[in-house]
């Protein structure tokens, strides 16, 4: 059953991977410095070192904060996240995979006996509100830098 | 381009710089991925973010064609402009590492979409359909 967790843990991640290298190297692809497969190794090998160095951060939070997880569910979390993300990356979509995987978490703890409010908890709140909240501030972010830049310093 | 030995112009050096970094920042709230396993006590953490590494890694390189032809170009045209591709990556980047620091996962694809829609509005682009579907998921 652990081995079987696992396995599908690595689903998610290599689902993931596949759909999140996009984000670094797409924008570096644009600028037509290198081909295809460098950028990939670019967006790649970072990925990989930056997991190893400062992953246990994020995943420890995830891990623990939110529900305790049993064997089952996190099978049961990583298949249904790592369907979603799958099939998405082969249709090419950029895909919120952070969304689908906490709300997959927070699915499997609506469902369990303890039947807690849908946002109770410090964490879950706080994750839910910054997934939302992420993409509205980034894009403000950008359209306010771009115009400062073509109207000051061109 | 130079290759084979030649200078790399430096501004394209930064770049791929940045690039790096934000990459090795979105590793780092990937890890996620392995978080219900962890927490379900599995395995140590040492082999879990090994196995997490490699399997990410091996997904970048496999499988991410598609998704990267969308987002360099698909959602709308960017101009190749170095400019607008700093600005993309390092409002993206900066987001990130927030989500690092606050020990919060982030989706790295819708801040980065975000990114790019807010210099699509201001250079008055005009949206592929693909977006409505990117916003609606």
């Amino acid at each position: 059953m652990k081995i079987t967790s696992i396995l599908a843990g690595c689903f998610v991640a290599y689902t993931i991977g596949a759909n999140n290298v996009a984000n670094s190297i797409g924008p570096v692809l644009d600028a037509r410095i290198l081909t295809f497969h460098e950028c990939l190794l670019i967006g790649a090998v970072p990925m990989g070192i930056g997991t190893l160095l400062f992953g246990n951060r994020v995943m420890s939070n995830m891990g623990f904060n939110i529900i305790h997880f049993s064997s089952y569910d996190a099978l049961i979390v990583s298949l249904a996240a790592g369907m979603i993300i799958l099939a998405a990356s082969i249709l090419g979509m950029p895909m919120p995979t952070a969304q689908v995987f906490a709300l997959s978490i927070v699915g499997v703890r609506q469902a369990k006996s303890e039947m807690l409010p849908f946002m109770s908890g410090k964490t879950t709140r706080k994750i839910i509100i910054f997934l939302a909240v992420s993409p509205i501030v980034s894009m403000v972010t950008s359209f306010s830098a771009i115009f400062i830049f073509y109207r000051f310093f061109i | 381009m130079c290759r084979g030995g030649v200078m790399i112009d430096p501004q394209h050096l930064i770049l791929i710089a940045i690039s790096a970094f934000y990459s090795i920042l979105m590793g780092a709230n990937a890890s996620y991925a392995m978080a219900a396993s962890f927490g379900s006590g599995a395995m140590s953490k040492v082999k879990i973010l090994f196995l997490l590494a490699i399997s990410l890694f091996l997904g970048a390189i496999t499988g991410s064609t598609s998704v990267v032809e969308t987002i360099g170009g698909g959602i709308f045209p960017i101009p190749g402009d170095l400019p607008v591709v700093y600005i993309i990556l390092l409002s993206a980047l900066f987001y990130v590492l927030i989500g690092n620091v606050l020990k919060l996962p982030l989706s790295s694809s819708m801040i980065t979409v975000g990114a790019i829609v807010g210099i699509g509005l201001y250079l008055g682009a005009s949206f592929s359909p693909k977006l409505f579907f990117i916003v609606l998921s």
